[in-house]
């Protein structure tokens, strides 16, 4: 399992987030010699407790209860309630399941999605964020992930905790600052 | 989606003259021993296994039915939690069994036809389930045998004692509920668009069963067969007289329906 760092990016005051800024941003990893690879998706669900008459939410019913398909796994879903560290992973037929029972419903759907490219020992994806229901973009998410292999062949540490905790690979960081350079605003 | 059928089979013990397991492995000679018992379902087996033309699978699955708590959701809703306990690394799965067709195609039917869907999960789920607001309403553990077979349709025959846990996810300590009885469920997939097909696929292969026991639509049960006694012996008969290679070579369809009619 690769190493990853996910990026919210941050206009500059008084920008908003548009296509123009992914297009520039995909511009620049091409300069520095990243090699599109294709497309990749990712679709979030916030989900909330369905109740009858209109009664309050009581309180036990979890309030972070999240639904994620990531493109590395096309085939499987992952449930999360991020309050009690649990983390279901399922088939993706478990999402029709859940439709089905009508106790949840998916309150917020986003998609984040864009292209993703090869940058030596990385991988990175570019993309925007949007409701799924619609094509204005709501962010901008960066991804920068060492390959497995690499990292083997470095001969470092495994846990992924511990190798958080020492910071990004020297690569990574090489990255960032090519990226700073064009725009200031990211991180 | 899925087309299904159910009956009962009885445990009980038959006067028989003893087929040696031995038959089915090699070629020795019969033991006759007038006093000996068979069962209706180690018949029930031979004649699946004859019919399917594939060997059975062992069955052992903890069964948990997840109700929704008070006032949650438009309507009650509840799910099924299972845990394949014959699995090395005991497997799960999340299932979801929906209404049933209705209207006057459904009742042309022989088969019950209704929605289904079905997930694989980590080993989790119980703890997201009961975190979402869902009870356990009650456990079973089925213990049996099943055959999984094409013939028409991707078939799938289960044959499996229903056993009740007196301690909560006692599995080691069930009992039947039903002593005596076991329960028999023919299954196959379908969808909207095949349906008809499948369940004619099913009706078809349950009439090769129909001396044995009586398969309908789950909620019609019509009880044992009062000819599986006989029918359990004169297979095994036929079975002691023929030996083993005619069970592996000619007990198909004719010679099933020669042999029980």
């Amino acid at each position: 399992m690769p190493m990853k760092w996910v990026f919210h990016w941050q206009p500059n005051a008084g920008t908003t987030v548009n296509s123009q800024i992914i297009s520039e941003v995909s511009q620049c990893v091409e300069s520095i010699n990243g090699v599109k690879e294709g497309r990749w998706k990712v679709t979030l669900a916030f989900y909330k407790p369905i109740f009858r008459a209109d009664q309050a939410v009581p309180a036990e019913y979890p309030r972070d209860f999240l639904g994620i398909s990531l493109p590395e796994q096309p085939n499987r879903h992952y449930f999360i309630i991020r309050g009690q560290k649990i983390v279901l992973e399922a088939d993706s037929s478990i999402q029709t399941i859940m439709e089905k029972l009508q106790s949840y419903k998916a309150r917020v759907s986003l998609t984040f999605e864009g292209t993703q490219y090869q940058l030596g020992d990385f991988q990175l994806r570019v993309g925007k964020v949007a409701p799924s229901n619609s094509e204005n973009s709501r962010g901008i998410v960066m991804e920068v992930a060492e390959q497995s292999e690499s990292r083997k062949q470095r001969g470092s540490k495994h846990n992924l905790q511990e190798r958080a905790l020492d910071g990004a690979p020297e690569g990574t960081l090489i990255i960032l600052l090519l990226l700073t350079i064009k725009f200031p605003s990211l991180v | 989606m899925e087309c299904v059928v159910q009956g009962i089979i009885e445990t009980q013990c038959i006067k028989c003259i003893e087929v040696s397991k031995e038959i089915l492995s090699t070629k020795a000679s019969v033991l006759s021993k007038p006093s000996t018992h068979l069962q209706h379902v180690e018949a029930l087996e031979i004649l699946l296994q004859g019919l399917c033309g594939v060997h059975k699978e062992r069955l052992r699955i903890h069964e948990l039915c997840l109700k929704s708590g008070p006032n949650l959701g438009h309507v009650a809703s509840e799910v099924r939690v299972l845990c394949d306990l014959e699995q090395p690394d005991p497997t799960w799965m999340v299932r979801h069994i929906g209404g049933a067709m209705r209207g006057s195609g459904a009742d042309q039917i022989s088969v019950l036809v209704r929605a289904m869907v079905e997930s694989k999960v980590s080993k989790n789920v119980l703890r997201l389930f009961y975190a979402l607001g869902y009870k356990l309403d009650h456990e079973l553990l089925r213990v049996g045998f099943a055959f999984h077979f094409q013939r028409g349709a991707s078939i799938t025959v289960t044959v499996s004692s229903v056993n009740k846990m007196l301690k909560l996810h006692a599995t080691d300590e069930a009992v039947p509920v039903t002593p005596g009885i076991q329960l028999v469920e023919v299954t196959a997939l379908a969808s909207s668009e095949n349906y008809t097909e499948v369940a004619a696929a099913v009706s078809s292969f349950c009439e090769y069963l129909a001396p044995l026991l009586h398969l309908s639509k789950p909620g019609t049960s019509t009880g044992v067969v009062s000819t599986a006694a006989a029918a359990a012996a004169s297979l095994m008969s036929h079975v002691r007289c023929r030996g083993y290679n005619m069970i592996e070579e000619t007990l198909n369809c004719k010679m099933v329906g020669k042999i029980l009619y």
